[in-house]
């Protein structure tokens, strides 16, 4: 029978919720429940399955720890609703109000999940390292991304701390020959040793992990390019003309996320090169476009690998080359940040971005926030009687304050439903402008589910906690009597949040107003020349000459994207 | 008299059918079996908690038996309050449904 064990973070809220003895039982029922379901059904399913009954077992026990049970609560969420009924256009401000600020905030979180989430999907990922090399004389060294072809095989072979080690050769951009014998331009192909699906979690579709790049002239493709080049016909088996060479799709590869450095849309395998006669012995010294990546074994030591390699480089050349080279173990999640290395591949990350998006994320969610505290204080006195019968009945104050944090999740929950929505609306435009796809991409939405309850959570306490501390501190007697009037009690707390409100609101819009302008500036300033029929083009490296000829007889291939 | 809620009732004699081997799946699949539902039968865990509370069952941890992940297995069983109310419940029902012999 498989094991299966309750996650971390749902095992964590039924701590918070039940005693111990429930807790286990609890524990128990879900993880049999998960096993018993798996013989039936798939994965997926039994997962979504579990995850709904671990609510339905928790939703009941959360209400009853926190309101004595289910008809106080009942009570509440009658009393919200028809409130948000009875005054219809402040319910409007005010849900339409958070709305809109936690759909911003949604927005720029989405960039910046993407920015801290590169490569992050690859099960390996925190032993993978890629080795980068720092050349040259004193004073005027460089970093490069690429190293030695003759690196990862003698990490294979020789260095017992390693896992497995492979490269990867990024290439200038490369002709297709589709079926139409049209001349089509790719740039995301790369030569690769059959080690790299061992390093990489990338998914195989069909083909062989371990041999479909073992042979020269084969090819793994992805989603993407099976469907521009073979449309709906089978890709395995079938042959792609790559620079006027023929290679054989052995596999089919899931389509990339856009948060990866890699993204190797076709890959060849690296015993191509040999074959067409480049590099037939691979000397130490000889070094360009080759990315070594490798995986370190679990509890072994970064600093010993470093040691080994040094001592082969000092076996395989000479004082002058070691001298002048220094090897760098460079972590997987640094690699987005790195922008020193030359001939790196990938979109490279700016982490200032991200504090820059991460806070405007934040300040906008505090705007929103401050917004419904003054709304809803604002009309206090309407209140006033529901308040002061329930104190007369024996509500105290721990009770009420938990009707008004219920009232303002609530309306966080209905704002979050209408957020979503003006989310799916804009996300897709927004992008466009921006030049990002990255919101399209699925690995994402597993954050923005968790962001989303987050974002409830986090909004429905803090915009409720002023409130339901303001409105429940009223004595009875002074309700009833109506002394507390308009006006009688300084808001002195409500008119600093106006002022935090406005000062905050008025930076953000200046601040946009200039990065709009700045982008106006960059699109629209007058260059000098008209960049309309200007064009920019990379000679492929197969018919050099042809820009020598004369006019009359240069054949200027037609490149597609 | 304090009154029993439906859910809670049902609960109190499916621990009492399974006797010694009153546990969180076993009540669960006991509940199923009587009430014929199968999807909210995960509620059964916030009266269960609220029984244990108004002291109608008591928990044990089992020294020999344990569950799938080695953690010792809770058992519940009725207190002598339990099995009073559940009596007492039943006498109820007696009473009520006498002066109705048939539903026709």
């Amino acid at each position: 029978m498989r094991e299966y064990k309750l996650s971390r973070l749902k095992r964590w809220v039924l701590s918070l919720i039940t005693d111990e003895d429930m807790y286990s039982s609890i524990r128990e029922d879900l993880e049999y429940r998960f096993v018993e379901d798996l013989e039936k059904k798939g994965f997926l399913r039994v997962k979504i399955q579990n995850t709904f009954q671990f609510f339905i077992i928790i939703v009941p026990l959360m209400i009853e720890s926190l309101f004595g049970g289910f008809a106080m609560f009942k009570n509440y969420i009658k009393t919200a609703f028809r409130n948000i009924k009875r005054h219809k256009g402040y319910s409007f401000i005010n849900i339409f109000g958070l709305a809109t600020g936690m759909t911003v905030c949604l927005l720029m979180l989405m960039y910046v999940v993407n920015e801290i989430s590169y490569d992050d999907f690859h099960k390996k990922g925190d032993r993978i390292y890629r080795i980068n090399v720092d050349w040259g004389k004193e004073g005027s060294r460089m970093k490069f991304a690429g190293t030695m072809p003759a690196i990862a095989p003698a990490l294979n072979t020789e260095i017992p701390e390693v896992e497995v080690a492979a490269r990867v050769r990024t290439n200038n951009e490369m002709i297709i020959l589709n079926s139409q014998n049209e001349k089509i331009k790719e740039s995301q192909i790369f030569h690769a040793d059959p080690e790299v699906f061992d390093i990489f979690s990338w998914k195989f579709l069909k083909g062989n992990e371990a041999t479909s790049l073992k042979d020269p002239f084969s090819a793994v493709i992805s989603q993407k390019i099976a469907k521009k080049y073979f449309g709906t016909e089978e890709p395995i088996g079938q042959t792609i003309n790559i620079n006027d060479n023929l290679y054989k799709v052995t596999g089919l590869l899931k389509d990339f996320p856009t948060n990866t450095h890699l993204r190797c849309e076709i890959l060849v395998s690296y015993s191509t090169i040999q074959s067409l006669g480049e590099y037939p012995e691979q000397p130490w010294t000889q070094w360009g476009d080759d990315l070594t990546y490798f995986v370190l074994r679990e509890n072994s030591l970064l600093n010993s690998v470093e040691d080994k390699l040094n001592d082969l480089l000092n076996q395989n050349t000479g004082k002058w080359f070691t001298d002048k080279m220094e090897f760098i173990m460079q972590p997987l999640s640094d690699i987005h940040w790195d922008t020193e290395s030359r001939g790196d591949v990938g979109v490279k990350g700016n982490i200032i971005y991200v504090y820059l998006f991460l806070s405007a994320a934040i300040l906008v969610l505090i705007v929103a926030c401050f917004n419904f505290m003054n709304l809803s204080t604002s009309r206090y006195l309407d209140r006033m009687n529901e308040i002061g019968v329930r104190k007369v009945v024996g509500a105290n104050r721990a009770q009420l304050i938990r009707q008004f944090l219920t009232e303002s999740l609530l309306v966080a929950t209905v704002s979050m439903i209408c957020g979503i929505v003006l989310f799916n609306i804009l996300n897709s435009s927004l992008y466009s402008y921006l030049d990002a796809s990255f919101v399209s991409s699925t690995s994402h939405f597993q954050y923005l589910y968790g962001m989303v309850v987050l974002m409830i959570i986090i909004v429905g306490f803090m915009a409720g906690s002023y409130p339901a501390w303001f409105m429940s501190k009223f004595h009875p007697v002074d309700i009833m009597k109506k002394s507390i009037m308009k006006g009688s009690e300084k808001l002195s707390f409500r008119n600093v949040l106006v002022v935090l409100q406005f000062a905050i609101s008025i930076i953000l819009i200046l601040g946009t107003m200039i990065i709009y302008q700045q982008i106006d500036f960059m699109k629209n300033t007058d260059l000098g020349f008209d960049k309309e029929d200007v064009v920019l083009s990379y000679l492929p490296f197969t018919n050099p000459q042809a820009f020598h000829q004369s006019p009359s007889q240069r054949e200027v291939p037609r490149f597609e994207e | 008299m304090q009154f029993l809620s439906r859910i809670e009732e049902i609960l109190l004699l499916a621990i009492w059918k399974l006797k010694e081997n009153a546990f969180g799946i076993s009540i669960r699949e006991q509940v199923e079996r009587d009430t014929g539902t199968k999807w909210l039968s995960g509620a059964i865990y916030a009266p269960l908690s609220r029984l244990k509370k108004n002291g109608y069952v008591k928990t044990k941890r089992a020294q020999g038996s344990t569950n799938m992940g080695g953690r010792p297995r809770i058992y519940y069983t009725l207190t002598p309050l339990g099995e009073k109310k559940l009596r007492s419940i039943q006498e109820l029902n007696k009473v009520m449904w006498a002066e109705v012999p048939d539903m026709k």
